[in-house]
């Protein structure tokens, strides 16, 4: 017996004049007690699907199609009625547990307003509820405190437990879980998957799971649902071997590099950083050193990997090459000048040679631009050619970033993250860069859409000679991409060495590696494994 | 303690202002022409040495720096000055004043935010639909209409219904009534110029609210909750204005900071003996003192209520009380 059947469903958003369709013809149905799995590239339409059957669309949003839950036509179904479905029978899990939970609420606000929401229940019985359902989730020690601790007191592991326990604590008889494990570090991504197949055999609970991660998909589900631009292309049982993507990777990326060396197209020397900052209420001041006397040069034409723990200078390193932030003391060259002094319109002819491409694309791009508007800005500051050369070339490096030229007039707030970070690239390019930094740019991206911009990456550099600095924590990920990688630890280079042999992190450098590579290095293994 | 130095810290910081505030005060009326015995001048009876004596009893033949030191020095010892205009200390003039508005202004906003923000959520929560844009037509309309007007058009109901009093405090002739029925004339006098503040002030919140809440309900946290089937009263008081909350609580401080000037017009208007009609009248005869010490009482209700705001934020966030 099936829990839910979705048939022909479509999803189309008023996109100006027109309606952009997002999600064409989409059937599909989970049975009780099963675990289904929706993959796909971001923009595919995962989340969409996930929306639709919680009936949280935008409201500019127009879906046809039936989705039957439970023997009944949810399209029927007025708002009243949707609400009632959601969190007692249909359960969700989001994704960011930092941001969907409320930081002024507690734990147990948090779980106990999923009860109230849908029974009559009192102060006591309601808390009883919590507590049971936390120690479900695995929360078995602490209880009494986590209860009571408010999102930023908890680990992201714990966080995530608790969005499960909103979930289930009703008893649904499906979950939707949206990306549950992303922002997750490899061991506690493990426990969480463990527990979604625990909840499964002892509560019977079906669940559908959207992730990019093809691992995430075959550890858990029984069927997995591959999409591709909005349709279903293919249903694959979870032993299916052409989920793991690694394939695409590797192709795309074992590509060698020949491009003129010798002459570093960026060079710092004995960098040193520090921020004052000041704590808000007793105002005593305190000094974070970011770069304690960094080395590092990066040769043309070539890619140059850095991995390092958050917090140890990795993006202030970044911001100091693009001309961002001025250093203490030590130099920055690009391309043999002295940038280090200048400031304002002198270190505008550089600004252009190094271009930055940060993690959140959606931050550092203007929803309301259109997406021409955005590529074509930095040639209007720089007054580079006229109007309409303009227009052709942000055409071009569009098509090369692969955004379909039938958006060029959507803006960026209508853009899946993968294409918004196209979008970045195509903005960086456009000032016809010689150093590209990544800062982390791959980093929500799923498999396909890292690999389409590393081959597009790749093509530039060798095309036009284009250095790129990538940085990341994943150092599997830099292994596949960067032949050389320098691993950062408090402000400086702790490690750098040439790749001996690639796809095998356990000798990812030619060096006996400090600890804190090693810890990195083991994360990564288990995070691509 | 890190918060009592904060707290320290900002009223130090309040106490410069205030003193900033009262010296472009006192350079302004300076700049301004002529002084508060000009209008004797024009008097054929009075003589000049008469206007001159006067001039030097109070001090006015002194340069302007000195007299602002001198001023200052009196405040430092709890004395704001003499009015010339009411021939008495500014300071009781002053308290008297503040309290009548303030009986007018604290209720006011008090109805004032207790209407906007469950306006502002409901308009909000059904965007775009006939209530909404009925409020959004009703709001635009009051925002575009002065205050006089307002006051004005207050004073035409008292007129035609006959139900409430026109202008003033107190009926003539109830000084000698007990307690409960002055207070009853009170009240029926406040209704009035209450509703006409309550007007004046709604909208911007009404649209603050509105807007912030509409802003939230795109946050993930609302998203979620509302993906467990939270909804209702629940999720907007709960989710949406707990993630709202950040710039209501600074524009309610500034609410605060509003209490003295929201009512100035009105209180002309409609003949409230407000601190609206002491300060008019004190910048028109220029009696300088009323006007310094008017100007440093709303200043310190500014630093007050943004303090106020600042620290409800401290109490509402457990991630800053950490």
């Amino acid at each position: 017996m099936s829990v839910l059947n979705v048939h022909n469903l479509s999803v189309r958003y008023a996109d100006g004049v027109a309606s952009r369709g997002v999600l064409e013809d989409v059937s599909f149905s989970i049975d009780a007690h099963e675990i289904v799995g929706v993959s796909g590239p971001s923009g595919s339409g995962k989340t969409t699907v996930a929306m639709a059957l919680l009936g949280l669309l935008p409201g500019d949003a127009t879906m046809s199609g039936t989705i039957t839950f439970n023997g009944r036509d949810l399209g029927a179904l007025n708002e009243r009625a949707r609400s009632a479905i959601r969190g007692a029978e249909m359960g969700i899990v989001f994704q960011e547990s930092a941001l969907a939970l409320n930081p002024v609420l507690t734990v147990g606000a948090h779980i106990g307003d999923v009860v109230r929401a849908h029974t009559r229940c009192d102060r006591q019985d309601t808390r009883e509820r919590v507590i049971a359902v936390m120690h479900d989730v695995g929360l078995t020690e602490d209880t009494a405190r986590i209860y009571d601790a408010y999102p930023h007191e908890l680990s992201g592991g714990q966080r995530q437990r608790i969005l499960i326990a909103q979930a289930i604590v009703c008893e649904p008889t499906l979950v939707i879980a949206d990306e549950p494990t992303a922002s997750l570090d490899a061991a506690v991504r493990d426990d969480i998957l463990r527990l979604i197949r625990r909840l499964n055999e002892q509560r019977g609970t079906a669940f559908l799971i959207v992730s990019h991660s093809a691992e995430v998909l075959e550890r858990t589900a029984r069927r997995i649902v591959v999409m591709n631009r909005g349709r279903i292309v293919q249903v694959l049982g979870a032993a299916h071997e052409s989920i793991g993507t690694g394939g695409y990777v590797a192709r795309s990326l074992s590509r060698s590099v020949s491009a003129s060396r010798h002459v570093p197209i960026a060079e710092v020397r004995g960098a040193v950083k520090s921020y004052h900052q000041r704590r808000v209420f007793s105002g005593t001041r305190y000094t974070v050193q970011a770069l304690s006397g960094l080395d590092l040069h990066i040769e043309r034409g070539t890619t140059m990997g850095l991995a390092g723990p958050s917090g140890c200078g990795k993006s202030t390193l970044a911001r100091c090459l693009a001309g961002l932030e001025t250093l203490d003391a030590g130099t920055v060259l690009i391309d043999g000048h002295d940038i280090t002094a200048l400031r304002g319109r002198a270190l505008l002819p550089y600004r252009n040679d190094v271009q930055l491409i940060f993690q959140d694309s959606a931050a550092a791009l203007n929803p309301r631009f259109a997406a021409l508007e955005i590529v074509t800005e930095p040639m209007v500051i720089q007054r580079d050619g006229t109007p309409a050369e303009r227009r052709l070339r942000a055409v071009e490096l569009l098509s090369q970033v692969g955004l379909p030229s039938d958006r060029l007039h959507a803006r960026a707030g209508e853009f899946s993250g993968g294409e918004r970070q196209r979008l970045a690239i195509a903005r960086a390019l456009a000032v016809r860069p010689r150093l590209l930094i990544l800062d982390e740019a791959f980093s929500g991206l799923d498999f396909e859409t890292r690999a389409l911009m590393t081959t597009l990456l790749m093509t530039l550099q060798r095309e036009q000679g284009l250095a790129l600095l990538c940085i990341s924590h994943d150092l599997e990920f830099l292994a596949q991409f960067a032949p050389e990688i320098a691993v950062m630890n408090r402000g400086a280079i702790v490690e750098q060495g040439t790749m001996v042999r690639r796809y095998v992190p356990d000798e990812v450098l030619e060096h006996t590696l400090p600890e804190e590579t090693e810890d990195l290095r083991e994360d990564s293994g288990r995070a691509v494994a | 303690m890190s918060v009592l130095r904060f707290v320290l810290r900002r009223l130090a910081y309040g106490a410069l202002i205030t003193l900033a505030v009262s010296a472009l005060t006192f350079a302004m009326l300076e700049l301004a022409p002529g002084e508060f015995f000009d209008d004797l001048k024009l008097d054929a009876t009075v003589g000049a040495g008469t206007v001159n004596a006067m001039r030097q009893e109070h001090g006015l033949t002194a340069s302007a720096p000195v007299r602002y030191v001198r001023w200052l020095g009196d405040v430092a010892r709890g004395d704001f000055g003499l009015s010339l205009a009411h021939r008495a200390p500014v300071a009781p003039l002053l308290w008297e004043r503040t309290r009548n508005t303030l009986l007018l202004t604290v209720p006011a906003l008090l109805v004032a935010w207790l209407l906007a923000l469950p306006l502002g959520l409901w308009t909000a929560r059904h965007r775009g639909r006939i209530f909404d844009r009925v409020c959004s037509g009703a709001t635009s309309t009051l925002l575009a209409l002065p205050d006089l007007l307002i006051g004005l058009m207050m004073l035409m109901v008292a007129l035609k219904t006959g139900l409430f009093p026109i202008g003033g405090m107190f009926s003539p002739g109830s000084g000698d009534a007990d307690t409960a029925s002055r207070a009853r004339d009170l009240a029926m006098h406040a209704v009035l110029p209450l509703c006409a503040i309550v007007l004046s002030t709604l909208p911007t919140i009404v649209r603050h609210v509105r807007a912030s809440a509409i802003d939230a309900a795109q946050a993930p946290a609302v998203r979620a909750a509302r993906g467990h089937g939270i909804c209702g009263w629940r999720l907007d008081l709960r989710y949406v204005l707990t993630i709202a909350a950040n710039p209501l609580v600074s524009l309610a401080g500034l609410s605060v900071a509003a209490l003295l000037s929201a009512s100035l017009l009105i209180e002309v208007v409609m003949s409230w003996p407000g601190l609206g009609p002491l300060l008019v009248e004190a910048l028109l005869a220029r009696d300088v003192h009323v006007v310094l010490g008017a100007s440093m009482l709303a200043t310190l209700f500014l630093v007050g209520g943004n303090l106020l705001a600042d620290l409800t934020l401290l109490a509402v966030d457990p991630r800053i009380r950490a």
